[in-house]
């Protein structure tokens, strides 16, 4: 059921604003000439530990890793649609200014296709990010696909959750990468309890949208419950 | 068995508290994305100031963190710290009226018009420009996940100042989009 709110912008929709512009999860720098006598004060081991964070990005750090289903040479099946290359190409300029650097169309990496049709590639930013496309089957009625952008997985953040509902006449859709290890999410989702298996790095899920209560099953059979889906 | 999200950041804290320098160093990575990206959208994404102030919050909590009492509530004493950074920056710029560099180009925005990349960048040109309590409280309320429970127990306030809060900026934004000529969105009903 929809209603016409009150104002012209919703609480999700301003959170949804915030998340875009929420940057890198590092501090950009001016340059060491400008930062250096605040680090020089710091601790040497908080200072080793950014710098050697720093080292890390500038070496070509893996956006990728722990997404084994990700982690082959490129390949023709790894290439996205031509209408979605030139799409980024359109929207990159925008994308940087919200400070997630740019997409790499290159470094995009196929990961798994859902019976559907739907397939789901892997991709980094130039500031180390992981994205995640999804693009619908030639012909589909739905909308072409989508795209969405964050921090690399982690033990401590080993998912990534997103819902579109690109056609009102279906259920919404809801999916995300996994980190290895990672064998089945369960969460409540509009009052019922679900559990669904992760296959090659990707979940999925279609129904309710309102996804709460979000827990990770490990292969090792341990749990991890996880908070808003952060 | 089930396993919460963040024992290990607990442990770090509890071990960073007693002078464990490798667990500090633990704790500033697991805690970086949560309070650079807090302070930085309190001060103005797309500032020199905000990435300055991220720094600086995080060097608050390396030098701070021997002072945590509850390594249970590390996440929340993180904010606190990060929080006051950016309430002090952002008032600092307003005080001195330094104008902040634009999150978008104006040109850019005006490029994107009604669509719904210029509809974002209308929400976050006004947020900007809010009052510093009413950014954080935003912040702290949508993009980090507090409940208002929370949030007032990180701002040192009430909880119905963190719902008078909201709702300013929230009405403050509305303005803003409907000078813009932003029509209202159908929207599925809210709890607020």
């Amino acid at each position: 059921m929809t209603t016409q709110n009150a104002y012209p912008l919703s609480l999700q929709e301003l959170a949804t604003t915030l998340d875009a512009y929420a940057g890198p999860p590092r501090p950009r720098t001016r340059g060491a000439d400008h930062r250096w006598s605040i680090w020089r004060v710091a601790s040497a081991a908080a200072v080793l530990a950014l710098v050697l964070a720093g080292a890390a990005y500038a070496a070509g750090f893996n956006p990728f890793a722990g997404i084994s289903a990700a982690d082959h040479p490129a390949a023709s099946n790894d290439s996205l649609p031509a209408w979605m290359v030139a799409d980024i190409a359109q929207f990159n300029s925008t994308v940087e200014q919200m400070g997630h650097g740019h997409l790499l169309t290159d470094s995009t990496r196929f990961v798994r296709q859902l019976p559907s049709g739907m397939r789901f590639y892997t991709m980094a930013t130039s500031v180390g990010e992981l994205c995640l496309a999804n693009v619908y089957p030639p012909g589909s009625s739905n909308a072409k696909g989508g795209l969405g952008c964050g921090d690399s997985l982690s033990q401590s953040q080993p998912i990534t959750i997103g819902s579109e509902q690109p056609n009102p006449a279906t259920p919404p859709i809801s999916y995300g990468l996994a980190i290895d290890g990672v064998t089945a999410i369960s969460f409540m989702a509009g009052g019922t309890e679900t559990t669904v298996p992760v296959t090659d790095n990707v979940w999925t899920y279609e129904g309710s949208a309102d996804l709460t209560s979000v827990t990770v099953h490990w292969d090792d059979g341990s749990t991890q419950t996880l908070i808003n889906g952060r | 068995m089930t396993v919460q999200v963040t024992p290990d950041i607990v442990d770090l804290a509890r071990r960073a508290s007693a002078g464990e320098t490798a667990a500090a160093e633990g704790l500033l990575r697991e805690l970086e994305p949560l309070v650079v990206r807090t302070v930085r959208l309190v001060v103005g994404s797309g500032s020199w100031a905000a990435e300055d102030a991220a720094q600086d919050a995080l060097l608050d909590i390396d030098r701070g963190i021997h002072s945590l009492r509850d390594p249970q509530s590390v996440k929340a004493w993180a904010l606190r710290v990060a929080t006051q950074r950016a309430i002090k920056v952002s008032r600092r710029e307003r005080v001195l009226s330094l104008r902040r560099a634009p999150s978008l180009d104006p040109e850019l925005v005006s490029e994107l018009g009604q669509t719904a990349l210029g509809r974002s960048a209308a929400i976050k040109a006004a947020f900007d420009l809010l009052p510093p309590r009413l950014r954080v409280t935003a912040v702290l309320r949508l993009h980090v996940g507090l409940s208002e429970e929370e949030t007032a127990d990180v701002l040192g306030c009430s909880v119905g100042t963190v719902k008078s809060n909201l709702h300013d900026a929230r009405r403050r934004l509305a303005r803003a989009l409907r000078e813009r000529g932003f029509e209202p969105a159908t929207m599925p009903k809210e709890a607020t």
